[in-house]
């Protein structure tokens, strides 16, 4: 039952007019038609039925209606109260709209087995479904049908945008949590990093010590062999002044053969003496106690007394052969063939390998040119103590054997020079004999540069508690050393190359430990602010989230790009041929075909299957096709207005029809047989249809 | 709008079972917490 009243006060100017539903009843059956003549009240009762159910909050409602409620509502020149109770067949029901003044706000109320409750305009569409419509150019009015998908695709595109923003706020939210994962992981770092960190301060303490010792030792070393030399510059010096002083007052005139003759024997010599010099800073290591004293020995063969006899010391051969002797016995290296050959095939490869160092080449095991020479390097290392020991053995032996040979050419030309001294004869060019001068000029000079030379070692000595009082006694100490056994027989250079390896090696490890310290320094502060963090519900989903957040975006995209731009083409009917078959546009169809149910041509009622706006056809159950542009305009005015009440919405539906003039009773029809089926399942509360006619006409539709 | 109607048409064109658990949630104006929770439950399960 549709109970109703109103007052409409309307300005004039020269009167004002009041209206009352004087023409119409005031109780109306829940589905009914009404015919009436114009001015009989008809559209107003219409327009206050929607105004009172918040037809005004309706976003979908037709416009043209919307602006004759919103005139009506808030028109300076017309006042407007009343009052509209509508309640179902079975009485449980009842909605109740009034403006009690017209200034007042409009109150529903609903009120369900006695209880009353107050709908604001949002509950009131959340619960009933207010249509209220002209049927107008109605094919066209299909196309509102599908505005509505878009309209819905669009808007749950924003809320599922709005899920992904809170599924990312989660996923950032965990990891701004507690992570026990991660919490196990860093104690783990922790720990590892605290053993790493002590092996490496084990490594680099031993390392550092033997560093240390290593200088020492090779600074002692080069104080020893520095101020040796020096002494034996200084004792060389004191023999030629003493010849010198002995001389002094002669005039010394010698034949110039023969003065070519001494300097070339002189230089000769020379570097026989260096030879010789050589030998006994490289044989010390390889005798043993016993064989000592052939260091004493050596150093006191005087190679300047062949000036003096014209024949070297045959002591020197004899001492060639005993030290030869000695280093056989001592030394021998084809015990270590095995470990040299190898070392030589490192030192061959890593030659070799050097003239590609600047091509793109890699090696079997992924290795670059340069990565392989590295690791060829730090593999040889092993054998290079070896190395040495054999290589100076062999320096050294070759050099006895020069030294021998040397022996044979000197006495020869010792020889011719004692030949030349004979021989001189009157009237031969003489010249001054000045050459002991000139050496002892060339030894001061030497002299000045090894005292300078002195000063290095000296000073790094002293660094060391090392200095020439307390030098042999440090010596020995330090070759009494294990671990600095393998370096006795090295030079000053290759002990240097020695103490080069050991330095790159102590910084390599400082560098580590410095790194592995900030990284456990690192690890305990993230450890520190994850224990004071709270754990994240969804912690344990973290990987399922990152999923969900990919396929909710997906998703999105499908709504509101994918979707919004097929449902546009069918709105602006430019659907690319080959996209045709897309289901989604079949799916479209069949909707519309769902909406609209049944449609009259040509005197007969068809159950619509789809229909195609892009073709413009309607395509029934039976397999036929009727064009849009075919059908009356009643007949599509029916069409339209059933897709209305079509719909699968839980909400109750009030259906208001206006101006259905152009329907006849056979289009009429379709729609209250639709009233009728939503009446009795009680989703339709009011059905009304309302048309102008000549003479008041009020025909309840609620039987067939 | 009839959203139902419209929420059945989606039904029909997304295949994807967990989208259209989404959309069937959204359209009932389900609360962001209680979506999730309900993913979560249905992909433990396996079921999508």
């Amino acid at each position: 039952m549709i109970d109703f009243d109103y007052n409409l006060e309307r300005d004039y100017g020269d009167e004002i007019k009041h209206f009352k539903p004087d023409k119409i009843p005031t109780t109306l059956p829940n589905l009914v038609y009404i015919e009436a003549p114009n001015s009989s009240g008809k559209s107003t009762l219409l327009n206050i039925l929607a105004l009172g159910f918040h037809g005004l909050k309706n976003d979908r409602m037709n416009i043209a209606l919307k602006n004759k409620m919103s005139d009506l509502a808030n028109s300076t020149h017309q006042k407007l109260t009343f009052k509209v109770n509508i309640t179902n067949a079975d009485g449980s029901l009842e909605l109740a709209s009034t403006k009690g003044t017209p200034e007042g706000d409009i109150m529903v109320r609903e009120t369900i087995g006695g209880k009353t409750t107050l709908l604001t305009p949002d509950a009131f569409h959340r619960k009933y479904n207010l249509i209220y419509d002209i049927p107008d150019n109605p094919t066209e009015r299909l196309n509102q049908l599908v505005n509505e998908i878009r309209d819905i695709q669009k808007m749950y595109g924003n809320r599922i945008g709005a899920f992904r923003n809170y599924l990312t706020s989660i996923t950032n939210g965990i990891q701004q949590s507690r992570n026990p994962k991660r919490l196990e992981e860093l104690k783990g770092l922790i720990e590892k990093g605290t053993t790493d960190l002590q092996k490496i301060n084990e490594a680099l303490e031993v390392d550092e010590t033997f560093l240390n010792t290593i200088e020492k030792f090779s600074y002692a070393k080069m104080l020893e062999k520095t101020s040796s030399d020096l002494v034996d510059i200084y004792d060389q010096i004191g023999k030629l002044e003493v010849k010198i002083q002995k001389d002094q007052g002669k005039i010394k005139r010698v034949n110039k053969r023969f003065q070519n003759q001494l300097v070339k024997t002189k230089s000769f010599l020379s570097e026989m003496k260096d030879c010789k010099q050589q030998i006994a800073s490289l044989i010390e290591p390889y005798l043993l106690k016993e064989d000592k004293h052939h260091i004493d020995l050596w150093s006191r063969i005087d190679l300047d007394a062949a000036l003096e006899d014209y024949v070297v010391p045959s002591s020197l051969d004899s001492e060639i052969l005993a030290l030869k002797r000695v280093l056989l016995g001592q030394y021998d290296p084809g015990q270590d063939v095995k470990d040299l050959t190898e070392a030589k095939v490192y030192s061959d490869l890593i030659e070799f390998l050097n003239n590609y160092r600047n091509s793109d080449v890699t090696l079997p095991g992924d290795k670059t040119i340069d990565e392989f020479i590295a690791q060829l390097e730090e593999s040889s290392k092993q054998y290079r103590d070896l190395k040495i020991k054999a290589e100076n053995h062999a320096k050294v032996n070759r050099l006895l054997d020069q030294l021998r040979d040397n022996i044979r050419e000197a006495n020869e030309m010792l020889s011719a020079l004692y030949k030349l001294k004979r021989e001189s004869s009157p009237g031969e060019e003489e010249v001054m004999d000045e050459e002991d001068e000139k050496e002892l000029e060339e030894l001061n000079r030497k002299r000045a540069i090894v005292e300078q030379s002195l000063d290095y070692p000296r000073q790094e000595c002293a660094k060391r508690g090392v200095y020439e009082k307390n030098l042999d006694e440090v010596l020995d100490d330090l070759e009494s050393i294990e671990a600095l056994a393998p370096y006795r027989v090295y030079d000053n250079t290759q002990l240097q190359g020695a103490i080069d390896d050991m330095r790159s090696r102590v910084f390599a490890l400082q560098r580590e430990k410095k790194n592995k310290t900030e990284a456990v320094r690192l690890y305990r502060n993230e450890l520190a602010r994850q224990e004071k963090l709270e754990p994240h519900k969804y912690q344990g989903h973290l990987q399922d989230l990152h999923m969900l957040v990919n396929r909710v975006m997906r998703l999105e995209q499908k709504l509101s790009v994918d979707f919004d731009n097929k449902i546009i083409s069918v709105i602006d009917k430019r659907v690319d041929k080959k996209a045709e078959n897309d289901e989604y546009y079949e799916e479209v169809a069949k909707y519309l075909g769902r909406r609209v149910g049944y449609v009259r041509h040509l005197d007969e009622s068809f159950k619509v299957s789809k229909i195609d706006l892009i073709r413009g056809n309607i395509i029934t159950t039976s397999g036929k096709t009727i064009r849009l542009t075919d059908m009356g305009t009643g007949q599509s005015q029916s069409a339209y207005l059933i897709s209305l009440l079509n719909t699968d919405d839980k909400r109750k539906i009030i259906a208001i029809f206006d101006e259905v003039a152009m329907m006849d009773k056979l289009s009429l029809e379709p729609i209250y047989n639709k009233f009728r089926e939503l009446y009795e399942q009680d989703r339709l509360l009011v059905g009304i249809v309302v048309q102008k006619g000549d003479s008041t006409n009020i025909v309840s539709k609620l039987e067939a | 709008m009839d959203e139902d109607s419209i929420t059945s048409f989606l039904d029909s064109v997304i295949k994807d079972e967990l989208e259209r658990k989404i959309i069937r949630m959204i359209s009932e104006g389900v609360s962001q917490d209680k979506i999730l929770d309900a993913l979560l439950e249905s992909m433990n399960e396996g079921g999508t």
